[in-house]
Formats: C-alpha cells, sequence, structure tokens
C-alpha cells in the first residue's frame, strides 16, 4: 500500500434533483487502499459516488484523480482514466446475457485489447458467472447479479472502482464472500471506494473509512479505530 | 366462394412484401429503441430514398441497387446531420418537441419533393420489373422476390452489427439503460447520431425497393410510416424475428384487403389493424 | 383577455362588414376566427391536457362532411354547423376509450392514423347523390342560395369568439384544476383521485366539437367539399403551427400564433406547395430556437431575467430551480 494519493475529491458541493446534497465534501483515497464511505440512507453516499464518475458535476470545488483534474469531465470520459463505477442496484442491462454484460464493460479503447485476459480472471473471481455466461442478465439472482456488475466494472481495467451499495438485498453468506473479492480486488492493484449502508461490515472489511450525514463529512480515519469510537457505536450499532 | 387456391397469390405476395416493410421498420424501430422517439419523418425519408434512386437510374443510367453504394452513405452521413443539428436539441428539451420537430422535417421533405419532382407519381423499371416468377399456379413478381431476399440480407446484417460490434452493443445497452451505458465509456450523444445514421441508411435501402415494386408520389411517405410503426408494435421492439413475423402480417393485411375491398382496402385493413393493435397490445406479439 | 374588452373588440368586429371595408379584410379576418378556434382547442388539448392530438382533421372534415350530406336532404346549412359539431363530438367520445389507452408516443401515432382512415372511408362512401360524372367523392354544399360572405363571416366570428370564452371557462374550472395535475403527470393525478378518463374525455369531445363547427363553418363558405380536402394535414400544421408559435400551453398563445399564420397563409396561398414547405422550416425553427413560442418570450421576458433568461430558458411554463 503506497502513500500515493489516487483520488483527491476537495471541498465540493454538490446539488441533487434541485437541491443541495452534499456540503464541503472532501476526501482521499491512496493507491492500493479499500476505502469505505458508510452512513445512513439518504445521506449522500451515492450522490458522492455519482460525482466522482462524473454522472453529476459539482457546483463548486474539485476532483482530482492520478494528478489530473476531472472535475468538468463528462462520466463516458472519466471511464478512461481509469475509474468504474459499479452503480446502486447493480443496473445491468436486462436483456443482454451474463457475457455481453461483461464485454460491454470493456467498450473503452484501452480495455479493449484485454479483453479476453480480463474476462478469465472475472471467472475466476467469479465461477458461477462462467456456467451461466449465456444466460439473460434479467433472469439471474441478486447475488449473482451483484457479481456480474463488479465483474462488468473490472473489464473496463480500472486503477479505481467505485461500488456503491453492493450488500443491499443480499444474504450475509453472499456479502461475505462479495467482500473477500473486494480483497482478492485489492491484491491485483485496483484501489476500491465502497460505498454501504452496512456500516459495522464496511467498517471491518476496510482500511479507512469516511462517515457521511446529511451531507457533510462528519468523521474519517482508520476503520477499525472508528469502529471504536463512541458516536460511531451509538448511531449505527445501538451501543 | 373463394378458395384457397384464389387467394395463393395475394397470400404469397403479401409475405413477400412483409419483407419490404421489415426494412422500413427497422430503421424506425432502431431510433425508437435507442432514443423513444418515432421519427414521424421516417416514411418521408424512405421516399427521399426512393427519389434518390429514381435520379440514380434516369439521369445516370444507375441499376438502382448498385446506386446503394453512393445512397447508403450518403444517407448515413445526413442522418447523422439531422440527428446532431435538429433532433437532439429538441430531443433534450422534451418527447413532444422531438415528435414536433420531426413532424416539421416530414413536412418539409414532403413539400420539398413535391416542388422538385412534381406530384407526379413516378416509378422505376429495371430488366426485371415485369417479369413473374412462375410457381405452380402462382405467379410471383420478380420484383417482390428481390425485396424480400434485400430484407433478408438487411436484417441479418443489422442483427450480426448490433451483437458482434461493440458499437452495435453500446447502441442494444443505451437504449436498454442510459445512464449505466455512460459508465461503460459510452458517449449517448454519438450512439444517437450513429443509430440515426443507421436508420437513415436503412431508409434508402428501403427506399430502393419501394421504387422498383410500387410508384410514389411525395406524399407517399404517410402511409408507409403508420405502416412501419404498426409492424414494430407488432412485432414488439428488439426482437428481428417479431418484427419479420410482424411485416409478413401486414403485407398479408395489405393484399388480402386489397383482395377482398379493392384499392381502399390495402390502405383501410392496414391502418384498422394498427388501431387495433394499439389499443389490444401495445408491447406486440414478441414484447417483453 | 377581461370579458368587457372582449365583447367589445366583438361587436366592433361585428360590424366591420358594414363599414365599407375593403373586402379583403373581412376575408382574412374569418379565416383568422376559423383558425383561431381550432387553435384554442388544440392547444386545449395538447397544451393544457397533454394530449399531443394529430386528429384535428378528423374532428373538421368529419364535421363539414356531416353538414355538407345534411344540405342534401334539405337541412339547412347552419343546422348542419351544429349537427356537424355534435358528429365530431360524438366521434371523439366513441375513439377515446380505445385511444386514451395508448400513452405518449402511441397516442400521437394513433390520432395520425384516424383522419387518414377518414379520408379512405369518404374516398369510397357515398351515402347521397350517387356516383360523381368522371369519379371524385366529393360534394357540394347545397342550399347556399342568399347566403352572404356577411353571414359566414358572423358564423366564423362566432366560433372564434366561442373558443376563447370556452377556454377561458374551462381554464378557470375544476376541470382546467384537474387538466394541469394531468398534463404534468398521469399516474400522480390518478392517485390524487382524479378522473383521468373522463377529465380527458370531456377536454377531448369539447374539442372535437368547436373544431368541427369550425371547419363545418369553413367549408360552408368554400362551398364544396372533398376527402382529401376535408381530412387533409393541413388543418393539424394550421393548429399546431399558430400554437407552437404563439405558446403551447399559454392561454393568449394561439391568438398571437394564428395571426401570424393568416397573414403566412395568405401570403403563400399562391405558392401552393412552398407555403406549407415554408411553414414546415418555421416549425422546425420555433421549436429548435424559441420552443416557448412569442407569449412564453414575452413572459421570461416579463419575469425578470432580461435577455439572459430568454438566451437560457427553453422551458415551457416551467421555473427551472436557480443553482446558486
Amino acid at each position: 500500500m503506497s502513500e500515493e494519493v489516487l483520488l483527491r475529491v476537495s471541498n465540493i458541493d454538490v446539488f441533487y434533483g434541485g437541491a443541495q446534497a452534499l456540503w464541503d465534501v472532501s476526501l482521499e483515497v491512496r493507491s492500493g487502499e479499500i476505502v469505505a464511505l458508510a452512513g445512513s440512507n439518504g445521506a449522500g453516499k451515492s450522490t458522492l459516488l455519482k460525482t466522482i464518475s462524473g454522472v453529476i458535476h459539482p457546483a463548486k470545488g474539485s476532483i482530482e484523480f492520478a494528478g489530473m483534474n476531472i472535475t468538468k469531465l463528462n462520466a463516458y470520459d472519466i471511464v478512461a482514466q481509469g475509474i468504474s463505477q459499479v452503480p446502486e442496484g447493480r443496473r445491468l442491462f436486462p436483456e443482454m446475457t451474463v457475457f455481453q454484460n461483461l464485454a460491454i464493460g470493456s467498450y473503452n479503447g484501452k480495455a479493449r485489447a484485454k479483453r479476453e485476459e480480463n474476462l478469465t480472471r472475472v471467472y475466476e473471481l467469479f465461477p458461477v458467472l462462467k456456467e451461466r455466461k449465456d444466460q439473460l442478465a434479467k433472469t439471474l439472482s441478486g447475488g449473482e447479479q451483484q457479481m456480474v456488475a463488479i465483474g462488468r466494472g473490472l473489464m473496463s481495467n480500472p486503477r479505481l472502482i467505485l461500488i456503491d451499495e453492493m450488500s443491499l438485498g443480499l444474504s450475509p453468506l453472499i456479502v461475505c464472500d462479495l467482500f473477500r473479492v473486494l480483497h482478492a480486488i485489492r491484491a491485483r492493484g485496483i484501489t476500491v471506494l465502497l460505498v454501504e449502508q452496512n456500516v459495522w461490515q464496511s467498517l471491518h472489511e476496510a482500511d479507512r473509512a469516511y462517515i457521511i450525514e446529511t451531507g457533510r463529512i462528519v468523521l474519517s480515519g482508520n476503520a477499525l479505530e472508528l469502529c471504536e469510537e463512541e458516536e460511531v457505536r451509538e448511531a449505527y450499532f445501538g451501543v | 366462394m373463394e378458395t384457397l387456391a384464389d387467394l395463393a397469390s395475394p397470400i404469397a405476395i403479401g409475405v413477400l412484401l412483409g419483407g419490404l416493410y421489415v426494412v422500413i421498420a427497422l430503421g424506425l424501430s432502431l431510433v425508437f429503441g435507442v432514443m423513444k422517439v418515432i421519427n414521424v419523418a421516417h416514411g418521408d425519408l424512405v421516399i427521399l430514398g426512393s427519389y434518390f434512386a429514381y435520379v440514380m437510374s434516369t439521369s445516370w443510367g444507375l441499376d438502382p441497387i448498385l446506386s446503394l453504394v453512393v445512397g447508403i452513405p450518403l444517407f448515413f452521413i445526413m442522418g447523422v446531420f439531422i440527428e446532431r443539428f435538429l433532433l437532439h436539441r429538441a430531443f433534450r428539451m422534451s418527447a413532444d418537441a422531438a415528435l414536433i420537430v420531426a413532424f416539421g422535417i416530414s413536412l418539409i421533405i414532403q413539400n420539398g419533393a413535391q416542388l422538385v419532382w412534381t406530384p407526379l407519381s413516378r416509378g422505376l423499371m429495371t430488366s426485371y420489373t415485369l417479369e413473374s416468377l412462375k410457381i405452380g399456379d402462382v405467379y410471383l413478381p420478380v420484383v417482390y422476390l428481390v425485396d424480400f431476399a434485400m430484407a433478408l440480407v438487411v436484417v441479418l446484417a443489422v442483427h450480426q452489427f448490433l451483437k458482434r460490434t461493440y458499437l452495435g452493443q453500446a447502441i442494444t445497452a443505451a437504449s436498454q439503460d442510459s445512464e449505466t451505458a455512460q459508465l461503460m465509456g459510452i458517449n449517448p450523444a454519438r450512439v444517437y447520431q450513429i443509430a440515426f445514421g443507421i436508420a437513415m441508411a436503412l431508409a434508402a435501402i428501403a427506399g430502393v425497393s419501394l421504387a422498383l415494386t410500387f410508384p410514389f408520389t411525395p406524399k407517399s411517405g404517410v402511409p408507409f410510416l403508420i405502416i412501419a410503426f404498426g409492424v414494430i408494435i407488432l412485432g414488439g421492439l428488439g426482437s428481428m424475428v417479431g418484427t419479420f413475423i410482424g411485416g409478413m402480417i401486414f403485407g398479408l393485411s395489405q393484399t388480402l384487403g386489397g383482395h377482398f375491398l379493392g384499392p381502399t382496402g390495402q390502405l383501410l385493413v392496414p391502418f384498422v389493424m394498427v388501431l387495433v393493435v394499439l389499443t389490444i397490445r401495445p408491447q406486440g406479439l414478441f414484447g417483453r | 383577455m377581461p370579458l368587457i374588452s372582449l365583447g367589445v373588440v366583438t361587436i366592433v368586429l361585428a360590424v366591420l362588414p358594414k363599414m365599407g371595408v375593403p373586402r379583403v379584410l373581412p376575408l382574412y379576418l374569418f379565416h383568422f376566427f376559423v383558425f383561431l378556434a381550432m387553435a384554442n382547442m388544440w392547444n386545449l388539448l395538447a397544451g393544457y391536457s397533454g394530449l399531443l392530438a394529430l386528429c384535428p382533421a378528423a374532428f373538421i372534415g368529419l364535421a363539414a362532411y356531416t353538414m355538407t350530406i345534411l344540405t342534401w336532404v334539405d337541412v339547412p346549412f347552419y343546422v348542419g354547423i351544429i349537427a356537424g359539431g355534435a358528429a365530431a363530438a360524438l366521434f371523439a367520445a366513441i375513439i377515446s376509450p380505445s385511444v386514451f389507452r395508448m400513452k405518449g408516443v402511441y397516442f400521437a401515432i394513433g390520432t395520425l392514423v384516424v383522419p387518414e382512415i377518414l379520408r379512405l372511408v369518404f374516398l369510397r362512401w357515398r351515402p347521397v347523390g350517387g356516383e360523381l360524372h368522371g369519379g371524385g367523392a366529393g360534394y357540394m354544399v347545397k342550399g347556399m342560395a342568399g347566403v352572404t360572405m356577411e353571414h359566414t363571416y358572423w358564423l366564423g366570428l362566432a366560433i372564434g369568439v366561442a373558443s376563447v370564452i370556452v377556454v377561458g371557462i374551462i381554464l378557470r374550472s375544476k376541470l382546467g384544476l384537474g387538466l394541469a395535475a394531468i398534463r404534468d403527470n398521469d399516474a400522480t393525478a390518478a392517485s390524487s383521485g382524479i378522473d383521468v378518463f373522463r377529465l380527458k374525455l370531456y377536454s377531448f369531445v369539447i374539442a372535437a366539437f368547436i373544431m368541427g363547427a369550425a371547419g363545418a363553418i369553413f367549408y360552408s363558405y368554400q362551398g364544396y367539399i372533398e376527402p382529401s380536402a376535408g381530412f387533409h394535414i393541413k388543418w393539424l400544421m394550421t393548429a399546431l403551427l399558430a400554437t407552437v408559435i404563439g405558446g403551447k400551453g399559454i392561454e393568449g398563445g394561439p391568438l398571437v400564433g394564428t395571426i401570424i399564420v393568416v397573414i403566412l397563409h395568405f401570403q403563400l396561398a399562391r405558392y401552393g406547395e412552398l407555403s406549407l414547405l415554408i411553414q414546415g422550416i418555421i416549425l422546425v425553427v420555433i421549436m429548435l430556437a424559441a420552443p416557448q413560442g412569442i407569449m412564453g418570450l414575452a413572459r421570461d421576458l416579463r419575469n425578470g431575467g432580461g435577455f439572459r433568461a430568454l438566451l437560457g430558458s427553453a422551458s415551457q411554463g416551467r421555473i427551472k430551480p436557480r443553482q446558486i
């Protein structure tokens, strides 16, 4: 794990649906880390992720990735820079097969050459997908869909992968498996920024974390230390 | 009492006619699937393709199908231009705005064509225009067979394009979930332009088919728009097989309608069918 | 428009033909009144009820044919006008269960097919009069002896003013409120307890009646009707263009738009197809450059943004949330 700051979000204000959603938000993700962004429903986590991936643009502030200012870039150009987002609710292309969903993940130029290589790696991570590769995405179970979504995110050859609400609606067993996959991804040199409502689990799996509430970052630091914090335990663990 | 044998000819021709309608419907379906907008000018653009083939044939002596070598790229570029400078702006305002702009374009093409080529009905004559193939008791005009063959080639080509190329898959993805497609690196604006360009190229091909088969006037476009719309609604969006079957059903409705009700029936029956389908089953036979 | 000024203007317009003005003026005004009625009704449908109906020609042609055919059985034409409007309204009521099931673009295409079907029907169906020598499917309007331009002028004035009053009443009534809710969102309106179907039906039927009556009045002046003219797309074009130029969804929009459309109509009349071509170009340009129409532009200017608001806003009747 290096100290190189891969992603730097600086003092952004973001508006969504006509109302302000984020106030003066800053965060950093260093290369090789797993960083968690935790908070309750509606806190602004997804908005933050969408701003980083370029779907929304901040009204104020800046976003830097690998030294380059990406604040004004459109979502489809940011992918080429090396950021991939696994959206909330998986958002697979329902009428396309597992294989087609994965393949379209390598749409952007640099990833195309590596398609076969990345595909093999995805099938290694998720063997069940290889079995179901010709099945239509909409017929898969929730857990399988999440696997496809993550796999599709990996196909674009990212340096940073943003994962939005991975565990939503899935059984604890599957969620455990998925978190194990995150570590495998990190082992391959891909940095992970994770957004989760499941605060407990994300704090236990991540290196560092930010706690966000009603559009503002309220706490940040080493994930396990945050677990011990009085405020966090009261607010999220009910102790 | 009509026997089945008497109906054999209209049935056979109706099925073959379906091929022509499939090509027209394919262009409409592509734009509708991706942009969720019905290009009401599509029928007129097909007629424009017919006039193009007519000009190539009469002024330059080119065989109409050969003229597609120029026609397809030309119409593709026109399509990209129309989308980029006219439809896209309207589309970003609202779906209604895009419909109205397309309607304006339809009128421009219809009346522009009328100014240039007069309301006189035109047609294309080639070496095979008057020939028929005799199968049993049925005479199958060669042009209809040519139309059907062209339709098969076109449908196959488009199907393979959509399935096997990155661009084709990008179009498919964008039509299912445009926001997520962006996360794949797909630029939706570019996808719309390409889709529209392809739709125009298909219109050029359909135009040639049409010109070989029927006489046409500047106002011939609207009935074809309506029937093509019926085809894609009946066949269900996104289903190639469905579109083909829809095309044949409408082709049959036209020939059988004409057989039983005279020339008025040729349009009346398909039109009424469109209304019925829209009312009863807007998601079509094969729709999801 | 306040009721008193409307009354004054109506009286002035009514006595106009007696005042020795050039004959062109009543002719222009007649067309203005008829087109205004159609535009007002189209605005009611597309601008207020969320029904982008492409079928005005169906109502107009049907009503005009009804009136004309009735004159062949010795029904006075002015009775025929009412009957025509009623026929159009009845027709609207009959097709509404079917067309209202179609949403959005399906509704647009569905309503596009309707006048085409009617045109084909009337090409073949000749309820009175027998075969025409040399083919054709038209009818002359009978019983017009002694009817002067003044009479038709007053009928036109009546329908034009009626359309303004009807729209004014509807917009200020419960119906208008319900329609505004429907225009914004069908489903939300329904869940608020609004009977979406019934309100759309009222709108549709009223519009059909007035459009039909206006069409019948027009053809009483024209004297002859045939399918391709009666059900021609130009009726839709006129109403649509007037509404869009003037301002869709704005009460005064059709009035302003119709003035321009009438001027265009007469200036371009001698050019035949060129007229529709130019109208098409104008439609595209207006939709792209100023979709809110003239009255919309005026309203945006008034709402205090000056020129900058004009250049920025392409919204139709909505105020965009401002980002600080």
